[in-house]
């Protein structure tokens, strides 16, 4: 049973990964897909210059719309956030995201495993506040024009996931490599880097987007829930999250990716994840 | 130094607040906001819709950013 979850997390988030990345034939020769799929945001982080991207990122799109000549903020994005914030908050992460897979993989490198200071957590709403929705918008051109500053600055998945396959397809393009690029090469590195030592260093530490829906983990309908009159207080499920989340003490806290590592833990079945309400909250 | 499904983190140590906010919100409240969010969401989607936001989604979507790849 316990090893039936994780089996079907991975599942889901194998086929999300397939889903977003659905045009694996463009790798070869260094096209993007150019359909009118990519009006529509995945919910998760995955660049739309990325060869197989089918879907358009949403943080990305969020920086385009705010960053264009005539409006500085999109509804379009941020409903579509809050619309899935709202339904499933961070379960995207543990689930859907392509980058958290990825993440998770890497940090399956066998290596010494670190603990992150709490500080470190609250970078990336700095990150989504300046580079995603301030900058975009003050900083432009004369034609009133914005550049997506953490596109240009920081994101590692672009860099990855778009930058390496194109600049390897197109020699044109590697005559343009500068500063920045080697800006983004070395914040991609520590990226990977910090993958393997610290669980889902990104989505921790700098991801606008998981920013985002953990603030919604409070509000949406997915969630997490421990039975007060069960839960016999052994602490197993908060040495078991990767997240470094004691559900028992903040079941809703920004962190948890909802993943159900800590449910598969609980020797008490005292924790459940999904939809409505089903725990009084009353012990006894 | 630990590995993830080793924090170790004892009981003790889950008394102090060590993982922020989040305490559950009441059952009630929770549900009201959860709709109340979508419903705006639904609204900011159309109203987005309407002014022409998904053609700069899709127009910036399908060219290469430069960006994004480390060149802009
Ligand atoms: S925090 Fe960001 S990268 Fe991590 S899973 Fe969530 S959306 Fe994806
Ligand atoms: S609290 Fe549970 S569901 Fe949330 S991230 Fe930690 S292990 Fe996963």
């Amino acid at each position: 049973m316990k090893m039936k979850h994780a089996l079907r997390r991975k599942l889901v988030q194998i086929a999300a990964f397939g889903f977003s990345n659905i045009h694996l034939t463009n790798f070869r020769g260094g096209r993007i897909y150019q359909g009118k799929w990519k009006q529509f945001c995945n919910p998760g982080l995955n660049c739309y210059s990325c060869p197989a991207a089918g879907l358009s990122c949403p943080i990305g799109a969020l920086q385009a719309v705010g960053g264009s000549m005539n409006f500085q903020f999109s509804f379009y994005v941020a409903g579509f956030l809050l619309a899935v914030g709202a339904l499933f908050g961070r379960a995207v992460c543990g689930w859907v995201c392509p980058f958290g897979l990825f993440q998770e993989l890497l940090h399956k490198i066998p290596s010494p495993k670190w603990k992150l200071p709490g500080w470190m957590r609250y970078l990336k709403y700095g990150i989504l506040l300046v580079f995603v929705i301030l900058l975009p918008v003050a900083a432009t051109d004369y034609m009133g024009m914005g550049k997506p500053a953490f596109c240009q600055f920081i994101c590692p998945a672009g860099t990855l996931e778009g930058g390496l396959p194109l600049l390897g397809t197109h020699p044109e393009l590697r005559q343009s490599i500068g500063a920045l690029f080697f800006l983004k090469a070395a914040v991609l590195v520590i990226t990977l880097g910090g993958c393997v030592f610290a669980y889902r260093f990104f989505c921790r530490v700098m991801c606008p987007l998981g920013a985002i829906y953990g603030l919604m983990n409070r509000v949406s309908f997915f969630r997490l829930e421990v039975d007060p009159s069960k839960c016999i207080n052994c602490g197993k499920c908060a040495r078991e999250c990767g997240m470094e989340v004691d559900p028992v003490r903040t079941p809703d806290c920004a962190e948890c990716i909802r993943c159900g590592d800590c449910a598969r833990a609980c020797p008490a079945g005292a924790i459940r994840l999904g939809f409505g309400r089903r725990y009084s909250g009353k012990k006894g | 130094m630990s590995s993830k499904g080793d924090h170790g983190q004892g009981a003790s140590e889950r008394d102090g607040v060590r993982d922020g906010g989040g305490a559950p919100a009441s059952g009630r409240y929770r549900n009201r906001a959860g709709a109340l969010l979508l419903a705006a969401a639904c609204g900011f989607v159309l109203y987005g819709l309407f002014r022409g936001e998904a053609a700069i989604v899709l127009n910036k979507a399908v060219n290469i950013c430069l960006e994004c790849i480390g060149l802009g």
